[in-house]
């Protein structure tokens, strides 16, 4: 697992709304996010990974919290 | 029309399209729900409505997503279709609303014309847009702006209905929160979003005026008025129904209600003409950029919504929206943990992280 994965995931895990060890195959409805928390933890990672705002549509695409790691990925090759 | 008994509810397993199934079974009528994704409907309550036949589509199809020998058999049944399908959620491209909102009602109107079914389009009191009037129901066109593109998308898909050749009916919510008698919600969306981060000091300054009002709407009254409209659809074919509650709520009282909650925060209002975002704190900022400012417009205005049609041709009865409901919605909200669970906040898990980076 990449540096860039184990920040999203450690974001993740602290920012869950249930308690447990999330993985990278998690989706966010499984581990108890609802849209507005997702939101929260979006600027979590703008701010952690210094990347532009995300977009509601490039959230669409995110359902796992390897979706998310790999969306951080393409923010920061972009930049 | 159609003699069939059967009433179609599309957006079944939404939040409104839900309880109106839930309240259409209870009173014995034979009801079928079209659910895009979710197959269990459930009731506000909480509760899952059984004993009702859930068939999944999707109203961007032209045939709904139904097979031929299912459009053929509910053809001769379905008298009255519901139209609840719709994207609620705020801040999406526009396209979104034009493909489902406007489009997905074209395609079910075209579906109602050849079963020749009457029509029952669930709207919203704010096609009104950023008025700060009284506005009927009656009235639809006033040349009014819109504060936002769902706004928008349910005033052209009104149009579509008014000028389809069926019979129809329309019911227009406001915003629609927690069950009178209980305050409980079982969605939390729109109001509740911007309730919750002003609750928890997330958003603590934001454009606004304390003497604007909110429309609620208690999902009960929505669904009744609904019920209601397939109960007397006859006798009142091309009338609008505003299912609001009896007055608006200011934003003052709504502040007075918060104030009487000492875990609970009220943003500061201040006027629009003075509001930065860039005199916020960074994460406040993005807090406002990416949910604040989907809302601002509905902190600004002072509609005043007539319920006429609903209270003496349907004989439904507006409840009293005061800081009775206000604290009922905010108890239940506290109760079910959806307010005043101390969650980690973005400060927080930054802190956490920076931890991680740095170890000592």
């Amino acid at each position: 697992m990449t540096t860039n994965a184990k920040e999203v995931l450690a974001l993740v895990t602290a920012m869950a709304p249930a308690a447990g060890e999330p993985s990278l195959d998690d989706t966010f409805m499984g581990l108890g996010y609802t849209s507005l928390r997702v939101l929260e933890l979006s600027i979590a990672i703008e701010r952690a990974f210094d990347l532009q705002p995300l977009t509601p549509e490039s959230l669409a695409g995110v359902s796992t919290v390897g979706d998310l790691a790999d969306l951080v990925r393409a923010q920061q090759d972009r930049s | 029309m159609n003699s069939g008994r059967t009433v179609l509810v599309t957006g079944a397993a939404g939040h409104v399209g839900a309880e109106v199934v839930h309240r259409l079974t209870k009173r014995g009528h034979d009801v079928v729900a079209l659910v895009h994704d979710r197959l269990q409907i459930i009731a506000n309550n909480g509760r899952r409505v059984g004993n009702v036949p859930v068939l999944r589509g999707d109203v961007r199809s032209a045939s709904l997503g139904l097979n031929r020998e299912r459009a053929s058999e509910l053809a001769d049944r379905v008298g009255l279709i519901v139209h609840c399908a719709a994207v609620t959620d705020f801040g999406l491209p526009e396209h979104r609303y034009t493909e489902l909102n406007v489009d997905g009602t074209a395609n079910v109107l075209d579906v109602a014309r050849s079963w020749d079914a009457g029509f029952v389009y669930v709207s919203t009191a704010y096609v009104c847009g950023e008025v700060d009037a009284t506005f009927r129901e009656d009235q639809l066109d006033i040349g009014q702006r819109f504060g936002n593109d769902y706004e928008h998308s349910k005033f052209r898909s009104e149009h579509l209905v008014r000028g389809a050749g069926l019979r129809w009916a329309i019911v227009r919510p406001g915003i629609v929160a927690g069950e009178y008698r209980t305050g409980h919600s079982r969605v939390h969306k729109h109001i509740y979003q911007v309730l919750k981060l002003i609750a928890e000091g997330k958003l603590r300054t934001l454009p606004g005026n304390y003497s604007a009002t909110l429309a609620l709407s208690p999902i009960g009254h929505v669904a009744d008025t609904v019920v209601s409209v397939v109960e007397k659809f006859t006798d009142n074919v091309g009338y609008t129904f505003h299912a609001v509650g009896a007055n608006a709520v200011s934003l003052r009282s709504m502040s007075d209600v918060l104030a009487e909650y000492p875990s609970l925060r009220m943003a500061d209002l201040v006027p629009p003409s003075t509001f930065n975002p860039e005199d916020l704190d960074d994460i406040e900022r993005r807090y406002f950029q990416k949910i604040g400012t989907l809302y601002t417009t509905y902190l600004q205005r002072r509609p005043d919504f007539d319920s006429t049609n609903t209270r003496d041709r349907l004989g439904v009865v507006p409840p009293s929206i005061g800081a009775g409901y206000l604290r009922r919605v905010l108890d239940s909200c506290l109760h079910t943990g959806y307010l005043g669970t101390a969650e980690p906040t973005v400060s927080d898990v930054l802190a956490g992280l920076q931890l991680i980076r740095s170890p000592r």
